[in-house]
């Protein structure tokens, strides 16, 4: 690792260190780093990204909005660009390290009160800092029977954070910003901006109607670099009386597309609530196997052995799991029509199966993802697909004749809405062999060429690929995406490069 | 040292590799800025320039801003600093005025000297631009800067055109009673008024000023107020290299929080700030958390400084000795109230400075008694020769060897006096003098306005805030938005007025003449109520 000191672009070392006196001074000694030592955490990186480009070049960590409106107005003057941060987990999308090399983190983690929570409306108003876990304990120590939906490894992170990522998890909940109502945001200019009905004095509906008045503007302030959030309201779950989780087993690997075309109905009109999870073979195994007990031979894992494995442990080559949420007898009575379909197209539906993502129950199982290859490598392809089968078999194909040329192994995890499909794939490799890395780069930047070809688009990325998705995405998207910056941060200091969006 | 470009060659000899001026990450030893300077003064002679021929100056706080001082003064051209808070109209004005051969300026502020060099009819100017600066100005630039410097045909930077010139003293004498600069106020007809100053002059403002204030090389000072200013550029930027003491340039947002970490950072020991900052600094949530130990000095003057100001700066910072430094354009230095006298006289504006003269007269030209107000003057050997290109201007201010000032003060006690007000209508807000007629001409352009008064009202923050009387024509309608809106491309932005009162009639007296002690009374009497009608 290399220590020596990094400054932010075009800002040279009296400068910096005038502005970290100030910053000090704002946010006290302890709340400032800056010496190569204290970011190694903040620039170490899962995904294949260079990590030469993602050094910070220092931290600082307030305590309120009136500290955040103060870094900034130092940081404008310093032309100091700023990457924000809730609690800088964001795993293998970039964890808490910036899109460009010498940004500093603005870590929000030290805010992190419940400020409401609403237990008739089912609302909680939280900052950047709250956790997952920090608010279930809150509502279980409070008594309030509201559920949470959080993404796989929700214990950690932040519910603002995942959101403004616009990340998701798997109940019927499970689209997170779908699931906010109202933002309070800081310009770059010190503005304070309260988003929705937060505006109108007094208000108890800030967190009730998302739209206020005149242009809805929340969905500014996800993927991108025109403020800090500072407060988030979250729409939660009333606590079901009962829930049934149920996995449907699809026995041959090309049935993927008849289970596609199978959910999407059930879906559309709502029987089935929840996104739930369709995951490949190779996904499921990494919670029981290592990598290494099943095949060390070279490139990508054979499917055969995929398929081999799966078997001698009752796993089919692709799995569904969702979940009946509400009475009992509501329940009951649906289990036998939602099984018969699934039945009809070949499947084998097993109930009352426990999935702790679908059931209100942190659980950080899912970082056993980390031990199929060892090296602590992940970054997440995640383009997006129509629910037809068709779309999802193609995505399929392709993106296991890609990443089996760089030996990567495929996987997929994909949330199935009635429409869209978020087909999030996995790729876990060894980031301690620099050669692996490389590879895990260069396949993934084949991906996104490979998929673009194909018509699809991604609904996220990570840092290091952000300008590549955003090319994509078309010029004039990006285009009016910087004349947004333009007007929100002409001082252009907020997380340049954030979705590739720069000043 | 006679002469202003004998700032930069007799520190050059004395310790030429001692660091005069910092920036970021630039600095310049005293022998970079005589060098510099010698080689701009080559190049203004080269370009046609000669003695007595005006160099217009418009930039932020800028490392190289005394490379033009100094080359300016070598070569014995008028140096004009102009100021960047000035709308485009205005600047055409002072740009005609001045009748400069040549700008020297930057791209941060290239919107606005394009639209005054248009507005003047000068586009073939020749424009020189300093560079580029890191720090951030401009919260929206219209567009990007350098791309629109860059289609100013002609428009060439500053370093590259020095290096063809030598680094040799131009071979020019320099007269110390010729005019080095002019220095525009805006003048009591609301048009800007040049004011011609010698060498001469300045000398004796800066030996007074470290004398009664004890001065030292050794001082490290805080360079923020702008350098286009008279304080910025004599008691701040000249008086430091007098000294031959260090500056560290602030450039931008006078933010308490950018002050004070540099202060800090960089242990300045000094500094010149008016009153408005100096209560922002001392009332500042973070005053604590900063290490301004190295802070010895503060000079602060431009405006009154409200008792309780004071009394929170003296609270504030314990440590640091404030004087309190009066004069004006015109008349130079004349009075100081050193850190010594605070304790008995806060109150009082100071007394004659050394080096200076002045009277407090009555009408009739008489001293006034102690507990009188007059109108102070300045000894004329003390400041201006005249102003430019304006006899009756010149006539008016200056008399009998006497420099009118047209402020008022009443004579106190032991040799103190205190300023009461000014014999002329001036606004003074935030340090920035703000003629009414300038205003009252701007909004009586609006065409829904039939009569204006604007007048001063007292503000701790600012000393006096713009309020404007307007009555409006029968039926017409406007707002305080529209006026505000029509000011806003007219005028700068300090000189908007911040409170309109809209009345059925201005109140006059006998001669017809607005009354308008009357409506500054009554403004003050309806802050708490918010209506005066």
């Amino acid at each position: 690792m290399n220590l020596e000191r990094v400054l932010p672009p075009g800002v040279g070392a009296r400068t910096f260190d005038v502005a970290l006196v100030a910053l000090r001074a704002v946010v006290g000694e302890a709340h400032v780093i800056a010496d190569a030592e204290g970011l190694v955490p903040y620039g170490r990186l899962m995904l294949p990204a260079e990590d030469f480009n993602h050094q910070p070049s220092g931290v600082v960590a307030p305590a309120s909005v009136e500290e955040i409106q103060a870094i900034l107005k130092i940081c404008v003057h310093a032309q100091i660009p700023l990457w924000t941060v809730s609690t800088g987990r964001n795993f293998g999308y970039g964890s808490a390290a910036p899109a460009t090399r010498g940004q500093m983190v603005l870590d929000l983690r030290r805010m992190n009160r419940i400020l409401e929570v609403d237990a008739e409306l089912g609302t909680a108003l939280v900052e950047p800092g709250v956790t997952y876990q920090q608010l279930q304990d809150h509502l279980r120590a409070q008594g309030i029977p509201l559920w949470l939906d959080f993404p796989a490894p929700g214990p950690l992170v932040s519910p603002m954070g995942n959101t403004l990522e616009r990340g998701g998890g798997l109940t019927p909940y499970g689209d997170h910003f779908a699931n906010s109502c109202g933002m309070e945001v800081v310009l770059s200019d010190g503005t304070l901006l309260r988003t929705g009905m937060g505006g109108v004095k007094g208000t108890n509906t800030w967190q009730a109607f998302k739209y206020g008045y005149g242009p809805y503007l929340d969905g500014l302030f996800t993927q991108s670099n025109y403020g800090v959030v500072t407060k988030l309201g979250l729409w939660l779950m009333p606590a079901p009386p009962a829930h049934r989780t149920f996995m449907v087993q699809w026995h041959r690997d090309d049935d993927l597309a008849r289970a596609i075309d199978t959910i999407r109905p059930l879906r559309l009109t709502n029987v089935i609530p929840n996104f739930g999870v369709l995951a490949n073979a190779t996904l499921v195994l990494t919670g029981p196997c290592r990598r290494a007990e099943l095949y060390d031979g070279p490139g990508a894992i054979p499917q055969a052995v995929v398929e081999k494995a799966a078997r001698e442990r009752g796993l089919p080559p692709w799995v569904y799991l969702f979940s009946l949420y509400g009475r009992q007898e509501q329940i009951d009575l649906d289990t036998p029509f939602v099984t018969r379909e699934f039945e009809k197209a070949g499947a084998t539906v097993i109930p009352n199966i426990h999935d702790p993502m679908q059931s209100n129950e942190l659980s950080l199982q899912t970082f056993s993802i980390f031990n199929w290859t060892g090296g602590g490598g992940l970054v997440w392809f995640s383009p997006v697909a129509p629910t037809r089968g068709a779309d999802c078999a193609l995505q399929t194909q392709l993106a296991r004749e890609v990443m089996g040329r760089y030996g990567i192994d495929f996987m997929t995890g994909m949330t199935i809405n009635g429409r869209e499909t978020l087909n999030v794939m996995p790729m876990v490799y060894d980031r301690s062999d620099a050669a692996k890395t490389l590879a895990a780069r260069r396949c993934y930047h084949e991906l996104i060429d490979v998929f673009a070809a194909a018509g699809y688009g991604f609904y996220r990325t990570g840092i290091g690929f952000m300008d590549h998705v955003a090319a994509v995405h078309g010029e004039a998207n990006r285009a009016v995406a910087q004349r947004l910056k333009h007007a929100l941060d002409p001082a252009g200091i907020l997380a340049p490069g954030k979705s590739g969006i720069h000043p | 040292m006679r002469v202003i470009g004998d700032l930069s060659k007799a520190n050059a000899r004395r310790h030429p590799d001692k660091v005069a001026l910092v920036h970021g990450e630039r600095s310049l030893t005293y022998l970079d800025l005589e060098l510099r300077s010698n080689r701009l003064a080559h190049a203004l002679a080269a370009s046609g320039l000669r003695p007595g021929d005006r160099l217009g100056l418009l930039a932020c706080n800028h490392l190289d801003y005394a490379i033009v001082t100094q080359g300016a003064a070598k070569a014995g051209v008028l140096l004009v600093p102009l100021n960047f808070r000035l709308a485009p109209r205005e600047l055409a004005i002072v740009l005609q005025d001045a009748q400069v051969s040549l700008l020297v300026t930057e791209n941060d502020l290239a919107s606005l000297w394009q639209l005054a060099l248009h507005e003047a009819g000068l586009a073939y100017l020749p424009v020189v631009l300093l560079a580029d600066q890191a720090t951030s100005l401009v919260k929206a630039p219209l567009e990007p800067a350098a791309t629109s410097a860059a289609r100013w045909a002609g428009a060439r930077q500053l370093g590259d055109w020095l290096t063809a010139f030598p680094e040799t003293p131009p071979n020019l004498e320099v007269d110390p009673e010729s005019p080095c600069a002019i220095m525009y106020t805006s003048g009591t007809t609301g048009t800007p008024k040049g004011v011609l100053v010698p060498h001469r002059a300045y000398f004796r403002m800066y030996l007074g000023t470290a004398m009664e204030t004890g001065l030292s090389r050794d001082d490290r000072y805080l360079m923020a107020v702008p350098m286009f200013h008279a304080a910025g550029l004599n008691l701040m930027l000249h008086q430091c290299l007098f000294m031959g003491a260090m500056g560290v340039i602030h450039r931008g947002s006078l933010d308490p929080l950018h002050l004070f970490a540099l202060i800090e950072a960089e242990r300045l020991s000094m500094a010149v700030l008016v009153p408005t900052v100096i209560g922002l600094l001392a009332r500042h949530p973070h005053r604590h958390a900063f290490n301004l130990s190295s802070l010895r000095t503060v000079f602060y003057g431009s405006m009154p400084m409200p008792a309780a100001v004071l009394a929170a700066a003296r609270e504030a910072f314990p440590e640091v000795e404030f004087h309190q430094i009066y004069g004006s354009t015109e008349s130079g230095l004349l009075g100081v109230l050193p850190w010594s006298d605070h304790a008995t006289h806060a109150h009082c504006t100071g007394r004659e400075a050394l080096y200076s003269h002045l009277r407090i007269v009555d009408a009739a030209g008489a001293e006034v008694a102690d507990g009188a107000v007059g109108e102070v003057l300045g000894a004329a050997a003390g400041g201006m020769l005249a102003y430019w290109n304006n006899a009756a201007a010149t006539a008016q201010r200056l008399r009998d060897g006497w420099i009118h000032t047209g402020d008022l003060a009443r004579r106190e006690g032991g040799g103190y006096f205190t300023l009461v007000g000014r014999v002329e209508e001036l606004i003074i807000s935030g340090g920035e003098n703000i003629h009414a007629t300038e205003v009252e001409h701007i909004l009586a352009s609006h065409m829904a306005v039939r009569e204006v008064a604007v007048f001063g009202v007292p503000d701790e923050s600012y000393g006096e805030l713009v309020h404007a009387a307007v009555v409006l024509h029968a039926g017409a309608k406007a707002d305080e938005v529209a006026l505000d809106t029509h000011c806003r491309s007219q005028l700068a932005a300090y000189k908007r007025p911040r409170a309109y009162h809209f009345l059925e009639a201005l109140p006059r007296n006998a001669s017809d003449k607005v009354r308008k002690a009357a409506l500054r009374q009554a403004a003050v009497s309806a802050v708490g109520t918010g209506e005066m009608e």
